[in-house]
This record gives structure tokens, sequence and C-alpha cells, in this order.
């Protein structure tokens, strides 16, 4: 396999009138902090949306580990090792956060219709859940429900689910939206901590994020890619600056 | 083992079942065997439609087409070993319980399979509507049967046999009844802990995330809804004995509703608060109709409070803290 988890060819979307992706192209390597970043309405939610399949894009091409998914659905992407996390948080509200976390681990291991046995005794989940759910600092909060949790610890309980599956690629879609100061700092050390076992596409609007933990940066505005490169080369892209951080 | 108000409420309900006839025999109030026999095939079919309204966050307004379809194979059954004549020309007639009733559990279930393959390419007020068009069409079909008595319904002489037992005594029916039904909810219970049932609970709660996680969440939902098929089939086999009776009714949207009534009575997501609410129900038509025949014009105020008021049904006021999900 080459060093490209994903490459993203000609991709293209409309809402009606609404361009909201135009033959976006850009690659993300194994192993690196990939950010996705534009001002608002620049796209950033369809391109997400597109990679994890919720959308069907009207042309071009998404390559995953060196196979053409474009035409799978959200759940065999899943499966191939494509996780995602929701800019408004996703989790199974009335579940518990051990079996929210759980369900994660099952739903990637596969073989679920089994009806017996209690799914929390099962034991990949003994195995695997006191780990997973300690990387993302929930082991104290595993019995309550996902509904009482804080925003921030919501949005952590997303993340672990979302690794739970042992993905390859793992896209981050506004982690830090709605967080305060100290969810932002958790989050941040959480996701650098990942940054060995998994590739990250993080999809993000706060700049200060964004330059702290990124390695490559594709700057996205009117759905269309205007800049690509380290984080210093962006810094300096005359583009960037005028469409994007002149107005921050 | 720890003893939660919850156990106490099952312990309690399992040995009231159990002693029920014994004690409603020295009274010499031996209707009450009967009635409580219905009770219990409805809180089967009740149990049965919680898997899905409950569990499956599927609501359909079409369980009674199981139920019916369940009867339908007993009653169809029965009449061609009645007549010696052959079904579709090949398939004899039967009066025998261990054959009858697993064929009734098996045609439900592929008669839910099928709608329900169809029904869940839709969801919200679609899946209702395409659920309740398909029972209609079942009962339409029903009344269409002039073998089998069309509209009239297909009057049984006797019940089926089991060996050992003797179905038409009140006693070993009621038994009969008492063990299908603990069976099926103690499956239940298992069913909806089983790492099939965190699939579906999870599917049912955030069709997205489950998506995202990998897993294709209609299947999953399609085999919740075959096996609560199955389950209603299974009542319908048995009330088609109870009654000795089969008609067009058991597959009208009626039946359906009152089955929704006694699951969101006694408790939605409960399991066993379906089995008071079907007690309730039963109760409350019998006693209540003796001074109207308009009895609903109370029921009606009733159900509502219980809905307005409580979280989880009257199951949920018993346990308190709005009763559990997982079992």
């Amino acid at each position: 396999m080459g060093a490209e988890i994903l490459a993203v060819k000609r991709l293209r979307k409309s809402f009606g009138a609404v361009r909201a992706c135009q033959d976006l192209s850009f690659t993300v390597q194994r192993g690196v902090i990939h950010a996705l970043i534009g001002p608002n309405g620049a796209g950033k939610t369809t391109v997400a949306n597109l990679l994890s399949g919720e959308l069907r894009p009207d042309g071009g091409h998404i390559i995953f580990a060196g196979a053409d998914i474009t035409t799978l659905k959200t759940y065999q992407r899943a499966r191939i090792g494509l996780a995602r996390s929701f800019q408004i948080t996703q989790v199974f509200e009335e579940l518990s956060v051990a079996e929210n976390m759980a369900l994660a681990i099952l739903a990637n291991e596969g073989g679920n219709f089994r009806f017996w046995h209690d799914a929390l005794c099962s034991p990949v989940v003994l195995e695997r859940l006191p780990l997973a759910l300690e990387r993302v600092d929930l082991v104290a909060q595993q019995k309550m429900a996902a509904k009482h949790l804080s925003h921030g610890e919501r949005r952590q309980l997303e993340v672990g689910m979302a690794l739970a599956g042992r993905p390859t690629l793992l896209i981050l879609d506004e982690p830090m939206a709605g967080q305060g100061p100290g969810g932002t700092r958790e989050l941040s050390r959480i996701i650098k901590d990942l940054k060995n076992e998994v590739s990250i596409l993080l999809v993000e609007h706060d700049m200060q994020v964004v330059f702290s933990l990124a390695d490559h940066i594709t700057v996205l505005v009117n759905g269309a890619c205007i800049a690509d490169g380290p984080p210093e080369a962006i810094r300096q892209d005359a583009a960037v600056q005028a469409a994007y951080l002149g107005r921050q | 083992m720890h003893i939660t108000r919850e156990r106490l409420i099952v312990y309690g309900g399992v040995l009231f079942f159990a002693l029920l006839p014994p004690v409603a025999s020295f009274f010499g109030e031996h209707y009450l065997i009967s009635l409580f026999t219905r009770a219990m095939i409805y809180a089967l079919a009740a149990v049965s439609l919680d898997l899905l309204l409950g569990y499956g966050k599927m609501i359909s307004l079409g369980h009674a087409a199981f139920v019916g379809i369940g009867a339908y194979v007993v009653g169809i059954m029965f009449f061609h070993a009645a007549d010696d004549s052959l079904l579709f020309g090949f398939i004899g007639g039967s009066e025998n319980a261990l054959v009858v009733w697993p064929a009734a559990v098996l045609v439900s279930a592929m008669g839910a399979l099928v709608i329900g393959a169809l029904s869940l390419r839709t969801s919200g007020m679609h899946f209702i509507m395409i659920t309740l068009a398909f029972a209609q069409m079942l009962f339409y079909f029903a009344v269409g049967l002039e073998t089998y008595g069309g509209d009239d319904g297909l009057p049984m002489w006797n019940r089926n046999r089991l060996a050992g037992l003797d179905l038409a005594d009140k006693l070993h029916f009621y038994y009969v009844c008492f063990f299908l039904m603990s069976v099926f909810i103690f499956c239940c219970t298992r069913l909806v802990r089983s790492r099939f049932g965190l699939v579906l609970r999870g599917a049912s709660t955030n069709t997205r995330r489950i998506r995202a996680l990998g897993v294709h969440d209609v299947s999953y939902k399609l085999v919740c809804f075959v096996i609560a098929g199955a389950g209603a089939g299974l009542a319908g086999a048995l009330l088609a004995n109870q009654s000795e009776f089969v008609s067009p009714g058991l597959l009208h949207w009626g039946l359906s509703g009152e089955l929704m009534v006694m699951v969101l009575l006694g408790g939605l997501g409960t399991l066993f608060g379906p089995v008071l609410g079907a007690v309730l129900f039963l109760l409350l038509e019998e006693f209540l109709a003796i001074y109207t025949e308009h009895w609903m014009v109370y029921f009606g105020p009733v159900l509502i409070i219980v809905v307005l008021t409580t979280k989880r049904g009257i199951y949920g006021l018993l346990v308190g803290g709005g009763g559990n999900r997982g079992g």
C-alpha cells in the first residue's frame, strides 16, 4: 500500500444552484493529521458527509486505502476502516456510556446476530472496553446515560466510539465546535495522542487548533480548494489570507 | 441475589399467574380462568409488539396481521383435517398442536419477513401507514376466503391435540398458555440485552451513528420485526384454540390498536409492562362492559392519564424510576 490513505479526485456536489463542492481534489497521507479548513459555508461538512457516504457525489471519485469507495454505503465504508465524528455530536442518548462504547466495539467486530448472551459480557467487550473508556477519560462516567453527560464529555465519547472500531482514517467534523477552553485542550491532547495509531482528517473552523495540530492543511473556499500545503506555507499564502485569515 | 423492586414484581406476577386457577376454583369463579387465559394470550402478543415499539422504535399499526395469520393457520389446518382434504392440493390438515403451532409461528414469521422487508424501506409516518395497509389488505383477503367462512369466520369443533394433555380442559390450556407466555418473555429479556438487542437499541436511537459505526441497521430491524411477528403468530394460534373460532376480526387494525394500548398502558420498552397492560385492559373491558357497552368512554381517560403522567406506564410506576430498558 502506498503512503496515501485517502485520495479525493475531482469531487463535485451541488444542492440546487449551490455548488457545495467543485472539482475538489486532495490526498491525505498515512499517519498525519490533515486539516480541512475554510470559512463558514465553505462546504467542509459537505465534504465530510461525502467522504463518510451520507451524501452521494454528483461526480468524482473517493479512493480509500487504494480502493474506490465512491459507491459504497456509509456502513460499508465504516467496516473497512473509515470512522467519523459529527459536528453535532451523535451518540446513543438513551444508552449508558459503557453501552455506547460496547456497541461501537461490537459494531465493527460484526457477527452481532447473537441473541442470548449479555452483550456487555462478551469477551471482546470485556477485553477492550476498559481501555477504550480510559483513552477518552470516561471511566468514572461509564454507568451514566449518555444524555446526562456534559457537552465536552459527549464529544469525548463520540471520538472514543469512532476509535473503538480501530479505523485507519478518522474524520473529525468540527470537534471543537461549542467547546469551552478546557474541552478544547482535553480534545487536542486526545487527538495528538492518536496520531500514532490512526490517520486523521480534521475538519475544523478554529484556526488556533488547526495550526497547533495539523501536519498538512487544505483550504476550502466556496467548495473549491484554494491552497494545500504544510501549515507554514498556508499561513503565508496570500490567497488564504485574503479569503480567510484576513477576516479573523 | 439482590432483590430489586423489579424482581419482586416479576416474581409476584409469576406467583399470581401460577396460583390463580386453584384460587379461582376454590371460590367457584371458574370464568376467571378463561379470562386470564385470554389475558395471557393477549399479553404474549403485546410483549411481541413491545419489541417493535419499545426496543426497535418501529411504530407498527399492523401487528394484528401476524396474530391473524397464526390463527388462520390453525383454523385452516383444522378445517382440512376435519374434512380430510388437502390444502393447495398437497398439504394435509392437522389437529396436532406440535405440528400446527410451529407452522403458525413459521408462517407468521415469513409474513413478517415479507411485510417487514417492504415496510422498512420507509420510516416514521410512512412506516405506520404501510404496516396498516398490509394488515388491512390481509383483513380483506380473509373476508374474501369463502372456503374458510369468509366474513363469518371459521369455527373449530374442538381444540388442537397435545400429547399427554387435554387442551379442552380449562386448567391444562391455562398452564400451556402460561408456560408459553413465560418462555417467550424470558427469551425477550435475554434478547434485548444480547449483542443483537444492543445493536437494535442503538439503531433505534440514532440511525446516523449506527451506520457510521459500520452497522446495516435495517437488517437488525427486520430480524426484530420477524421475531415480533413470530410471537404474535403464536398468540394467534393460542387465540384460535381458546375461542375455537377464527375470523377476519383477528386481522383487523382494531386489534392492532388494542395491542398498542396494552403496551402503552403497561409500559413501553419494559417487556413485563405489556402483560400488566393486557390484564388490565381485559379486566376493565370485562367489568366496565357490565355497566355500559360504551366502556371505552371510561377507559379512554384512564389511558390518557397513564400515558401523560408516567414515563413507562403502570409498570414504570410500580418499579419506580420509570422502569428500565435493558432488562
